[in-house]
């Protein structure tokens, strides 16, 4: 899947065209930042209100913003411009788009509140393709600009500058509906429930009230507030398909630094991100993404639960028991042996084809195994773990091709490299837990995704680095399939025997029970950064051994969907044991790779897959044929 | 008033009840005692709805609610009050009775804040008191006071007295005194056998998900032998 | 050791609480719900900051130190909640607190499954917790679980043992149990014990000495017949009795 930036957004986010003058535009600066941060916060506050009552991380919520600003496109442009029929048209999509949001959940999300977490956020994650792939049949590939009314383009004069009317229309739009927001919650029954569903929902549904009704009122609320942010910020921008991920990932980082659940938090975070955004392309114009993340990172480590938030409460039945890890039944390890011996032999046998499919799912086994490190015993769900992999991919093609050494000085800086970014971004990310913790990560990708993107001198930007080729004597796809093989099963066993490893009880251990891990004392935090680095490391070798299979790197080595596709190996394959995401791997590789990105609807597609399988499987592929299997065992 | 036949109920793959049947009448009070894990608390959460019953019936004034809904079991008026209290913490005093605020019954007088200060004066000094800065002791009246609001016909107290201190559970005596007073029948899992006989006229034991023993509080208070089989006492 | 001294300042929870605890000494901390004993417990092992006073173990200021690092000079505890390492087996729960407390944490090759097997079993054979060793702490019985926490707590060879509500929601024949076999460990090696608790059976019982909080402030301390006599205790604590099985 491959992304882009978000064209130019007039004074927003922009980097190439020409910036204002510095010092004299400060206050238009300054307003127009705050006109961001209008939408911006429409969109957080719907995405934290509905994840605060449905405990579901809305992936789709940018897909949401995406359809406002179609469907704001849509009704504005049948209808006449004057200021009142905008208003109209503003209402009509927030009402649109609350409706769509109802159906959703109605129609699925309902269907998946016990489910899992992470298959939560994969659900919503297929929501979004299959979005894109419907918003792109219904209203083209190509952006839609408004045609911008008179009294859209007039400007006020405000200490001698010239300020676009609109932007102040925006900046009296947040706090107008903070206010609303705020009343609605704490002045009326309903958001007295809502604010006890967002406790405790199942102590709501015992005392007597409808939690479905509640349920779909707050998501069309959200779905409402997210159209509404997508349709005002038209006149600003365009409606286009980069809409969705764009502002789901400004969205999380704005979440996670107002601190989850909290609307005031949320729209000072709001402030915050789009005053520092648009000053940011004054004083930095290569690094406004980077920046975000600094400011993302600096309110963390002063407020670790974000700017209003509290330390989340362990929700309602969320303690889930972790199956004990078990090492694999001598069956299993014969036919690991038997498997390591025909992939072994394969070159001889096989055609240059299959052999290419073979070393990517070698690639894949080992990026999957690193981030099953992460997220099973270590318990940290990652959400971004593409992003080591880029870094990996990017660090071998440096060496290659930037600082002229070999490959294996390449594949050497690789999980180094990798790992060093792991360590530092991990210093943030395992002080967190569940669903923030795999917001950043994602936030923290779509970051590194950026900067690579941005970093046009080192890394091409989008055109990527391009001649990335193995070492002569490895040149001979079979020597280099030899060498990938060595390589992945040799890191993928050597994170399993850390797993059994005194470290790797004491990282279970605090997965288990932080408590009781701190109070035999034993320093979690370090435990799951050494974890965290671990397995970035690995996924750095992945991706470094990756840029030289494919022969270039591109920012597409970071997107999403390839962070999607590592969770789909894991929970394919099951996170109760090592051998999981190495199965997991394996059968995807094969499966997605050569039947779904045949097709040209292939996002719709695996979109729906992904529904799909979660609808079949609530509790994961891999749990629901070990219930089955037992259940025939009773029978 | 509330009849439960061979109620069967699942946790995971561990089957918790195996068969309890029992039953009250309108106006009385039953504790059911039993050590922790015997199937106290998922019975109570059978019956709210909570947890789904795989097989058992349970007949609450008539109308069979097993395998129902919580909020459409909370509207017939059975009201439940948890182990772990859940008092929503965010939430002022005020704002978690109106939580649990449900339309008046027919014949039966409606619980209002008033009313439930009269039974718990503790709370009425503390309106506008977050949940979450009350005493476990002010925890459990607001959480029964919480519960009253939608004017059960039946209560279920899950553990009213467990880790509170011996001077609140005899408030807790009062108060439910008071509310069998109002009208409401009383069924209570309890460990604490004394704070059980003072305030229920009949028992049932569970044991390992079965129902071990039934009968008058008075008959277990007379004979020791019976407490020392099943309670360990 | 040298005993045990705090106080406190500013904070509401707890204000101005100073004590000792001498080895070997059983000391029950009991009062109303809400009286800071949480809170005097969570200062004792680290969990919260102390906003003044200080907290002296064997001569050595631990005042205001992480729970990790108070956990290695001798403070061991068990919580009101359980809580323990549900998804590894009984022995690998004691084995990782045997790891930690000798440091043997940071080794990433070589197998955990023999380290400290032998020491990890005689405590578990001690605690009547061996016929249980390899299943997952997750699917124990509630009173089992309650024995592996204090077997984990006891792998760091503390000097001071903190136990909240040890016997809360045991069966009262294991309550007997349990407190014979922490009376056992105070005498037998020397460890001071600080418990609460609400059986007042179970602190009458086995304490040495009681100390009664309320709202923040110690009210009274002696022994059994002193703290049952007192009409204070009696009033904001004990009641008249009916529920308690009258003293």
């Amino acid at each position: 899947m491959s992304m882009a930036l978000p064209p130019c957004r007039r004074t927003k986010r922009c980097g190439s065209c020409a910036p204002p003058e510095p010092v004299s535009a400060l206050l238009v600066q300054l307003l127009s930042g705050l006109s961001g941060a209008s939408s911006l916060f429409l969109v957080a506050a719907g995405l934290t209100v509905i994840f605060g009552v449905t405990r579901v991380v809305n992936f789709s919520h940018g897909s949401l913003t995406m359809l406002g600003a179609y469907l704001g496109w849509s009704i504005l442009t049948r209808l006449p411009r004057g200021p009142e029929y905008f208003v109209l048209g503003i209402v009509l999509t927030a009402l649109a788009t609350a409706g769509i949001g109802a159906l959703i959940e109605m129609l699925l999300l309902r269907r998946i509140y016990r489910a899992p977490e992470l298959l939560q956020l994969l659900f919503t994650f297929g929501i979004v393709l299959v979005v894109q792939d419907a918003a792109q049949f219904l209203w083209g590939p190509n952006d839609l600009p408004l045609p911008r009314a008179p009294w859209l383009r007039s400007f006020v004069t405000i200490a001698g500058e010239r300020v676009p009317f609109y932007d102040l229309v925006l900046i009296g739009i947040g706090p107008l509906v903070l206010a609303a927001l705020w009343l609605l919650f704490t002045r009326t029954r309903w958001g007295t429930l809502v604010r006890a569903a967002t406790q405790d929902r199942e102590m709501v549904a015992a005392l007597g009230v409808d939690q479905r009704r509640l349920f779909t009122t707050v998501f069309a609320l959200g779905a409402g507030l997210a159209g509404m942010g997508g349709a005002l910020a038209l006149p600003d921008a365009s409606a286009n398909l980069q809409i969705d991920l764009n502002i789901i990932t400004d969205a999380f980082v704005v979440v996670v630094v107002g601190g989850l659940g909290s609307l005031p938090g949320a729209f000072l975070a709001s402030l915050l991100i789009g005053v520092l955004q648009s000053f940011g392309i004054v004083l930095f114009p290569q690094a406004t993404l980077v920046l975000v993340f600094v400011i993302m990172a600096a309110v963390l480590v002063v407020r670790p639960n974000g700017l209003l938030g509290r330390a989340p409460a362990v929700a309602r039945g969320a303690g889930q028991g972790f199956a004990a890890i078990r090492p694999a039944v001598p069956l299993l390890l014969r036919l690991g042996a038997a498997a390591l011996v025909l992939a072994v032999l394969a070159p001889l046998a096989v055609g240059p084809f299959v052999l290419s499919v073979m070393t990517e799912m070698l690639i894949a086994m080992l990026f999957a195994a690193s981030l099953h490190f992460m997220m099973g015993p270590g318990g940290m769900a990652s959400f971004g773990h593409a992003a080591w992999f880029g870094i990996g991919a990017y660090a071998a093609a440096f060496a290659v091709k930037g600082l002229a050494l070999g490959m294996g000085a390449g594949l050497l800086l690789a999980p180094l490299l990798a790992g060093v970014a792991a360590a530092l971004f991990g210093w943030f990310v395992v002080r967190l837990s569940g669903v923030y913790l795999a917001m950043l990560t994602l936030a923290f990708a779509q970051i590194v995704w950026a900067a690579m993107f941005q970093a046009v001198e080192i890394t091409g930007g989008d055109n990527g680095v391009l001649g990335v080729w193995p070492a002569p004597w490895a040149a001979d796809r079979r020597v280099f399939y030899w060498l990938v093989l060595a390589l992945c099963v040799g890191a993928t066993l050597l994170l399993r025997r850390v797993l059994y490893a005194p470290f790797g009880y004491a990282l279970r251990a605090s997965r288990d029970s932080e408590l009781r891990a701190e109070a035999i004392g034993l320093d979690t935090t370090l435990l799951r950064l050494a974890a965290f680095t671990l397995a970035g490391a690995a996924a750095g070798l992945a991706g470094g051994l990756a840029a030289f299979s494919k022969g270039s790197v591109f920012p597409g080595f970071i997107s999403i969907s390839r962070s999607v596709d590592g969770l789909l190996m894991v929970l394919l394959g099951g996170v109760q044991s090592m051998a999981g995401p190495v199965v997991g791997a394996v059968a995807y590789t094969g499966l997605f790779d050569l039947l779904l990105l045949a097709t040209d609807q292939w996002r719709a597609m695996l979109g729906l897959a992904i529904i799909v399988l979660v609808l079949v499987f609530p509790q994961g592929i891999a749990g629901s044929i070990h219930r089955l299997w037992l259940r025939g065992r009773e029978a | 008033m509330l009849r439960v036949d061979a109620l069967h109920a699942h946790y995971g793959r561990a089957h918790i009840l195996q068969g309890v049947s029992f039953s009250v009448a309108k106006g009385d009070a039953l504790v059911l005692l039993g050590r922790n894990g015997a199937g106290k608390s998922t019975t109570f959460k059978s019956l709210i709805g909570l947890v789904r019953p795989t097989s058992g019936r349970i007949a609450f004034d008539g109308q069979d609610i097993a395998g129902h809904e919580p909020h459409v079991i909370a509207r017939a008026g059975l009201g439940y009050v948890p182990e772990e209290r859940r008092i929503f913490t965010d939430l002022t005093v005020m704002e978690n009775l109106e939580v649990g605020r449900l339309p008046a019954r027919d014949g039966q007088p409606p619980w209002t804040p008033e009313r439930l200060f009269g039974i718990f004066p503790n709370l009425a000094a503390m309106r506008t008191r977050p949940g979450g800065r009350m005493s476990g002791g002010e925890q459990q009246m607001l959480a029964i006071a919480r519960t009253l609001m939608g004017n059960p016909r039946l209560i279920l107290l899950d553990e009213p007295s467990e880790g509170l201190a011996p001077v609140i559970v005899e408030q807790m005596v009062h108060a439910i005194r008071a509310m069998r007073d109002g009208g409401v029948t009383v069924v209570l899992a309890e460990q604490n056998l004394h704070f059980a006989l003072a305030v229920a006229d009949h028992a049932t034991i569970i044991e390992k998900g079965r129902i071990a023993w039934a009968g008058r509080v008075a008959e277990l208070q007379a004979d020791a032998g019976l407490r020392e089989t099943w309670l360990a006492l | 050791m040298a005993g045990l001294h705090k106080s406190f300042g500013g904070v509401r929870a707890v204000e101005d609480v100073s004590f000792e605890v001498a080895a070997g000494e059983m000391l029950a901390l009991i009062g109303p719900n809400g009286a800071g004993k949480s809170t005097c417990f969570n200062m004792l092992n680290g969990q919260i900051r102390p906003d003044g006073g200080s907290i002296r173990l064997a001569g050595h200021d631990i005042t205001g130190q992480k729970p990790r690092r108070v956990a290695r000079q001798g403070v061991g505890r068990t919580f009101q909640i359980t809580a323990t390492f549900a998804s590894m087996t009984v022995r690998e729960n004691v084995q990782v607190a045997l790891l930690a407390h000798h440091r043997r944490i940071w080794r990433f090759l070589r197998p955990a499954g023999g380290e400290f097997r032998a020491e990890a079993e005689a405590l578990l054979e001690r605690l009547d917790l061996l016929p249980q060793a390899e299943r997952a702490a997750g699917i124990l019985a509630y009173g089992d679980l309650k024995r592996l926490e204090l077997a984990v707590a006891l792998a760091g060879a503390p000097r001071l043992l903190l136990m909240d509500e040890p016997t809360a929601g045991m069966a009262p024949a294991e309550r007997v149990a349990l407190m014979r076999l922490a009376r056992t460990l105070a005498t037998g090696t020397g460890l001071a014990i600080l418990f609460t608790e609400h059986d007042m059976d179970v602190v009458f019982g086995s304490a040495d000495r009681i100390l009664v909080l309320n709202r923040g402030v110690l009210i009274a301390a002696g022994n059994a017949d002193t703290i049952r006599a007192d009409p204070g205790v009696r009033e904001v604590y004990l009641g008249s009795g009916v529920t308690t099985g009258g003293h």
